[in-house]
């Protein structure tokens, strides 16, 4: 995992309480249950801490997978494998 | 007593052919083909052996097949325990054996509930099923409507008891107030197994109105287009949705919400700085605000538009309802106390239960505290009983900090409710561990968590201390534990 890859992993462990195995792009709100408007506000807060990049509110009412932040990020030059 | 069915039955009646759902997916149902499920719905219950004056779970998601199981079980003369289709496993089997339930019903089976008995599947055939005569609906007087779970302070949920009565005096004290007509037109994201929720459905059915269905609140910008393009008039939520919205769409909100009635929010206190956003943003819609509990629904209620100086309060009574703070023989005015309210909207107590110590002559002891002003508005303040308040869904700190108690981990703990920005307060643990404390214990006590509770039960964060302080008499110093937090 690039260190990237490890400080979302880490910051969604933290919020959505997923298990590493659930680190995978295409899971979302449908595959992770604490995937709720609430966590999805605190996704936003806490990209934008952890890595310096704020996410607009479309973006943030457009995340519908974890690939999907990734792709948010990507956008504005934070590589992940 | 009239069953609320009766309501629906008459709006029917009148205006058959009248749009009364609109689903997720956009399908609309007249008040004439809702009629037609619900009535198939409670012929189905009748093949299946439940009979009038039976206890029957709903655990459902905000749907259209929901509202029909409903009214078919009203209609029925059953009594309904609306569960929410999130709730674990172990909620639903406790409240099943808490009212010896007779069946539970449910569109799907999740993980995990396939071991609780006399389970029935809603009918994905239901258009096919015979209908129950009209004659038969309701023809069995059962003053029990609802039995509504709330958190208790032992950590078991206590199951409020709602009689047709209450419902439909809460229904006429909103009508007389906000004044919901036949056009009037709901999007409502709130859960419809929460008395919020559903009592809105309630007043709608009655009145003709129409109620657009959305599971949840979600993609914002949607909603906000959906409320424009189908010219919605209400729009009940909480202060944690509409914080959510104003901080991030309040142009969009602004530029769809203008034809908006009624806004109308209830569950917990909401910051002034957020009431005086809406009433700029939207100065045309009336916005209203409720205070009352599962106990003693809609108690009070204040439209700000009118009362722009009081917009740190609830508002005053409704009608019929009588609300108090301190003693009933003197009460107190300008000082805080614990609020006591009392009047047809309040309920007779708990399923199985001796509920007097609830009561206070008469008067139903809220376990909130507040402060009434010379001309009868009540502020909230708090609360005298250690229940948390997760932006309208309540909590026990002792059902989490039993969970929590079941790890190897945790040699003692305690619960509390932080100050939080959105929702008003969040689940905060304190734990003296066995072992090492980190990050890494923190992330497995709350997957524990996670495995057992509710997501919004789930501590937001978890801190680790030597020793939770108690009174000599052993009780939780929890007011110490939270000023420890906002200092």
């Amino acid at each position: 995992m690039s260190p990237n890859d490890r400080l979302l992993w880490r910051l969604l462990e933290d919020i959505l309480l997923i298990e590493e195995d659930q680190f995978r792009d295409e899971y979302g709100p449908d595959e992770i249950e604490t995937w709720d408007s609430l966590a999805m506000v605190n996704i936003a807060s806490a990209v934008e801490k952890e890595f310096g990049h704020a996410m607009t509110p479309e973006e943030m009412v457009s995340l519908g997978s974890i690939g999907d932040i990734k792709s948010i990020l990507r956008a504005r030059g934070v590589r992940f494998e | 007593m009239r069953n609320i069915a009766e309501n629906f039955l008459a709006t029917a009646d009148r205006l058959p052919d009248k749009t009364f759902l609109v689903g997720t997916d956009n399908r609309r149902f007249t008040y004439g083909e809702i009629l037609g499920r619900a009535r198939r719905f409670a012929g189905f219950l009748e093949s299946h052996g439940v009979d009038p004056g039976d206890r029957i779970i709903l655990s459902f998601p905000n749907t259209v097949d929901y509202l029909c199981a409903y009214l078919g079980s009203l209609m029925r003369s059953c009594t309904v325990m609306a569960v929410d289709f999130r709730s674990r496993p172990s909620h639903l089997a406790y409240v099943k054996n808490n009212c010896a339930v007779k069946a539970w019903v449910t569109p799907k089976v999740l993980p995990g509930f396939d071991g609780i008995p006399d389970r029935i599947l809603f009918p994905p055939d239901l258009e096919s099923l015979p209908p129950m005569p009209m004659g038969k609906l309701g023809a069995v007087a059962n003053p029990l409507a609802l039995i509504m779970h709330t958190s208790g302070a032992t950590g078991f949920p206590k199951g409020v008891c709602l009689s047709h009565d209450n419902l439909q005096h809460t229904i006429r004290s909103i009508t007389s107030w906000a004044d919901i007509k036949e056009d009037d037109r709901e999007l409502t994201t709130l859960s419809l197994t929460h008395l919020f929720g559903l009592a809105h459905v309630h007043i709608y059915w009655t009145h003709g109105g129409t109620v657009y269905l959305e599971e949840k609140l979600q993609d914002i910008p949607r909603l906000l287009q959906k409320i424009a393009d189908e010219k919605i008039t209400s729009f009940p939520g909480t202060p944690g949705g509409f914080k959510m919205i104003l901080d991030q769409f309040a142009d969009l909100f602004a530029k769809h919400g203008r034809q908006l009635k009624y806004i109308i929010v209830n569950s917990a206190p909401m910051a002034e700085e957020y009431i005086t956003k809406i009433l700029d943003l939207l100065p045309d819609t009336r916005f209203y605000m409720y205070y009352g509990l599962t106990e003693a629904s809609r108690s009070s209620y204040i439209c700000y538009n009118d009362h722009r100086d009081k917009l740190r309060t609830v508002g005053c009574p409704t009608p019929g309802s009588e609300i108090i703070v301190g003693d009933p023989s003197n009460p107190l005015v300008n000082e805080v106390g614990e609020v006591l309210i009392r009047g047809p909207q309040l309920t007779r107590g708990y399923w199985g239960m001796d509920s007097s110590e609830f009561f206070l002559d008469g008067w139903f002891r809220t376990g909130d505290l507040g402060i009434m002003d010379g001309e009868g508005f009540l502020t909230w303040t708090g609360r005298l009983k250690e229940q948390i308040n997760i932006d309208g869904l309540k909590l026990s700190p002792m059902e989490v900090e039993s969970v929590l108690m079941e790890n190897p981990r945790v040699r003692d703990c305690a619960v509390v409710g932080a100050p939080d920005e959105l929702t008003g307060e969040a689940v905060v643990g304190f734990v003296v561990p066995r072992g090492e404390p980190g990050k890494d214990l923190e992330i497995e006590l709350r997957r524990h968590c996670r495995n057992r509770l509710e997501v919004y039960k789930i501590p937001k964060k978890i801190l680790f201390v030597d020793e939770i302080p108690r009174t000599e008499a052993g009780k939780t110093k929890r007011v110490s534990l939270r000023d420890r937090l906002i200092s």
